[in-house]
């Protein structure tokens, strides 16, 4: 989510967020997220858990108020954040991570979220340590659509090819529109999330 | 208003948040919205409040579910409408 995209004033106005978030959420607020960049937050994470969810049920329809999110501590030590994006460079600091559960399809999914000043990143997993998830996150010059999704497949081959060397990924789409990684042998089962949303492309995968 | 006249008026909703206008201007039934119009999922919401506005009507999200394509959005507004 590229907050620069964003409109904060319309996303104050609760004939906006009212289809984002329950009551009970927006009651549960954290005192220091400004209204915009919480609706924005649980807004990443649900689409997040739609796209999961998706992949096991593909008649799944995107309905955010019917995804409870609850925000919890961020764990010190849960997944590979250092290499997702140039942390130190951007002076982000513990301050700028979320973590929670959400429940969709009847299935709970946790999540860690890294909330800047120009956007909002989140990944989703079924257990809450993360084991073997990667992401990255990067800014790209041209965002024209085509572009956006060259840029992120490309950012994704190159770290799924840093784990797996000798492997010659490339990408197809399913029937309903989700990524599939597959090699000159066919298929894996490496679940693989792309994203892309103005300056920002954002991807995702787990090994093992 | 006819399917038609809601359409026309659909496409201007719409507008903003596409930058493929060619297959706007010939959108069908069948068009859908994030894999055809490459609209943002995250501007759905704003397309909502956009057609709230433009036909004064209130949509729900259990309404707003639904509208994944050109021809779901139209029946959803065209019953939001017939209610009124």
């Amino acid at each position: 989510m590229d907050l620069n995209l964003t409109d904060a004033d319309r996303t104050n106005q609760s004939r906006f967020y009212a289809k984002i978030i329950t009551l009970a959420e927006l009651q549960a607020i954290p005192y220091d997220l400004p209204l915009d960049r919480y609706v924005w937050l649980l807004w990443t994470v649900k689409e997040a858990c739609y796209k999961y969810c998706k992949r096991l049920k593909p008649d799944l329809i995107f309905a955010p108020v019917k995804i409870p999110v609850t925000l919890t501590a961020v764990p010190q030590k849960s997944m590979a954040i250092e290499d997702a994006y140039p942390l130190q460079e951007h002076n982000i600091t513990p301050e700028n991570f979320f973590a929670g559960q959400a429940l969709f399809a009847d299935t709970t999914l946790f999540f860690r979220s890294l909330i800047t000043n120009d956007f909002i990143a989140t990944v989703v997993a079924d257990e809450d340590e993360f084991k073997n998830v990667y992401w990255g996150i990067r800014d790209v010059a041209d965002q024209s659509a085509e572009s956006q999704s060259a840029a992120v497949r490309s950012l994704a081959l190159e770290r799924l090819k840093a784990f797996l060397p000798g492997q010659q990924f490339h990408f197809n789409k399913s029937h309903v529109g989700y990524p599939l990684v597959a090699t000159e042998t066919g298929e894996t089962n490496i679940p693989l999330s792309l994203a892309h949303h103005g300056r920002f492309v954002s991807y995702c995968f787990k090994l093992g | 208003m006819t399917r038609q006249d809601i359409l026309d008026e659909l496409k201007k909703v719409l507008a903003p948040y596409t930058t493929n206008k060619e297959l706007l201007a010939g959108v069908n039934e069948q068009t859908d919205l994030l894999q055809d119009l490459k609209i943002n999922s995250a501007n759905l919401v704003d397309i909502i409040i956009d057609a709230e506005s433009k036909y004064n009507i209130e949509i729900d999200y259990d309404a707003a579910e639904k509208m994944t394509n050109v021809g779901s959005c139209i029946d959803v507004i065209q019953e939001r409408l017939q209610q009124q």
